[in-house]
């Protein structure tokens, strides 16, 4: 006889009302048994998802706490919020039982209880773990716009300040503004994107593939991915949209040399002036969102360098005139 | 031959920002020909360039970069190519809130890139801080006419906005002067 895994999970309650929060409790002892998880009680900072009023969902949750699923429970006198596991209140145990078993099947793989993968997407994405240089969501971006799952349907990747949709046909990302506020300022993690059945909700910010990608790799691809070659030139085949890309030199000039001509890494990190990770992280970025030209690098092309600049027409001006306006030389 | 001054164009329709964008970085007083605006149509402001504008910045151990703006209004287009002759690059400012923002485009954008395909930088001021779609609108209409340059969102009242645009615009220019040489 085969035993059957049963994974725990910890449920953290913010914000909830005292009826709520002792109702829930009650909920969960009883549906204890009737799922692949084992849910329990546990303060927010340990928990592995957490449960918060509709007013704590909109004032947005602080960052120790953001990179946890989030079940937001509703008042019935309130539109659904725009995130992909709510219950209205009051709810049933049944329906806290089936969301419970929702965010159970989209869980890291280390962390979900439930070995049988809920998408095609997700086990595509967590076959290959050992040797990933980025991160699951980022994989299974991947996979969405490269692989043979790519289609009109909808994905979602679940964040606590809200869902973040994509259509992979329409590459575009759709997320309420606190979420892309969030996104724009600092590092969230995201889950895997899944299929998500409904439609895309209203009043939700479009954010084009590339400032989404730009934003996310900040922490989720900053090591070329295992899928690009290290040993190649890489060129651009149009500006990519800087309207959430770091206003940096860095940025600026990898943009503008692989417009102009195809170039390795190496001569990359030297015409730019920038480390490793800088150069990975825009390639990937670039990558994800269809606008890179990579061509396997002849011999000849791997043998040369960059010519010193100051040589150049207006090499010395652009120094003085950088130096003038404190961009830095 | 190596220079000791340049000059950068800033170009587009009337109320984008060239002059303030120009007064922002111009070390002497801003040389202006503002006049009273009689086409309130276009834009709803007191006063318009129809001449240039003109400032400059100096270049500590000599030289200087010369900031030339044209005027917004077609009907003065003669200036243009006058003005964009041997500048070594062109920011072209766009009112994000106009009606008719992709007309613009076209007319700068090309009026521009036709003078030799100097380095351009687009700049769209007015704009929310969360809207992507236009400037991904824009930088397709670029496309569409083969035209590489950048798109930023600004705000020209802020001077760190304007650098973003001349230092997008330097890149253009170093990238564009890089040479490959045998190792």
């Amino acid at each position: 006889m085969s035993a059957e895994i049963i994974e725990k999970q910890r449920l953290g309650f913010i914000g909830l009302g005292e009826d709520t929060a002792s109702a829930c409790l009650s909920m969960l002892r009883i549906v204890d048994g009737r799922s692949g998880t084992s849910w329990s009680h546990s303060s927010p900072e340990q928990a592995d998802v957490l449960m918060t009023s509709y007013e704590v969902f909109q004032q947005g949750l602080d960052d120790k706490k953001s990179d946890k699923p989030c079940i937001v429970v509703y008042p019935s006198n309130q539109q659904k919020p725009s995130t992909r596991f709510s219950l209205q209140h009051p709810f049933r145990v049944m329906q806290l039982l089936s969301v419970l078993e929702e965010v159970a099947a989209t869980l890291q793989p280390s962390q979900r209880s439930n070995q049988a993968s809920t998408s095609t997407l997700t086990s595509l994405a967590s076959a290959n773990d050992g040797e990933q240089t980025v991160s699951p969501f980022w994989q299974s971006l991947h996979q969405a716009i490269k692989g043979p799952l790519k289609s009109s349907e909808i994905l979602v990747s679940e964040t606590p300040h809200g869902p973040l949709y994509f259509k992979p046909a329409a590459q575009r990302f759709y997320a309420n503004k606190v979420l892309l506020k969030k996104l724009t300022a600092s590092s969230l993690e995201l889950t895997q994107l899944v299929p998500w059945r409904g439609a895309l909700p209203d009043g939700l910010t479009t954010c084009p593939l590339f400032s989404l990608c730009w934003l996310v790799s900040r922490d989720s691809a900053n090591r070329l991915a295992s899928w690009i070659s290290e040993h190649g030139t890489f060129q651009l085949k149009r500006w990519p949209n800087f309207g959430s890309l770091e206003k940096n030199r860095i940025y600026l000039s990898l943009s503008a040399l692989m417009m102009k001509q195809p170039l390795t890494r190496q001569q990359l990190q030297q015409a730019a002036q920038c480390t490793e990770e800088n150069i990975d992280r825009f390639i990937n970025a670039c990558e994800m969102s269809g606008l890179l030209v990579f061509q396997e690098a002849a011999n000849a092309s791997v043998n040369v360098a960059v010519s010193n600049q100051s040589k150049g027409r207006f090499g010395g001006l652009i120094k003085g005139l950088r130096s003038r306006l404190g961009l830095g030389v | 031959m190596i220079s000791d001054e340049f000059k950068i164009l800033f170009t587009g329709p009337m109320g984008a920002g060239k002059t303030t964008a120009i007064t922002a970085l111009s070390d002497q007083q801003c040389v202006s020909t503002e006049v009273v605006n009689t086409d309130l149509t276009q834009c709803d402001k007191e006063t318009t360039t129809v001449g240039l504008d003109y400032g400059h910045i100096d270049i500590p151990g000599g030289g200087g970069v010369r900031l030339y703006g044209t005027p917004g209004q077609e009907r003065f287009r003669f200036m243009w190519s006058i003005l964009a002759n041997n500048a070594a690059g062109v920011i072209v400012l766009l009112n994000g809130e106009h009606p008719e923002l992709e007309d613009h485009t076209a007319t700068f954008v090309d009026a521009f890139w036709q003078q030799g395909k100097m380095p351009m930088v687009v700049g769209v001021g007015r704009l929310a801080s969360d809207d992507f779609e236009t400037i991904e609108r824009i930088t397709e209409t670029l496309m569409r006419r083969q035209i590489a340059a950048p798109v930023f969102s600004v705000d020209v009242r802020n001077k760190d906005d304007v650098l973003l645009l001349v230092e997008a615009l330097l890149c253009q220019i170093e990238a564009n002067e890089l040479e490959m040489v045998e190792a």
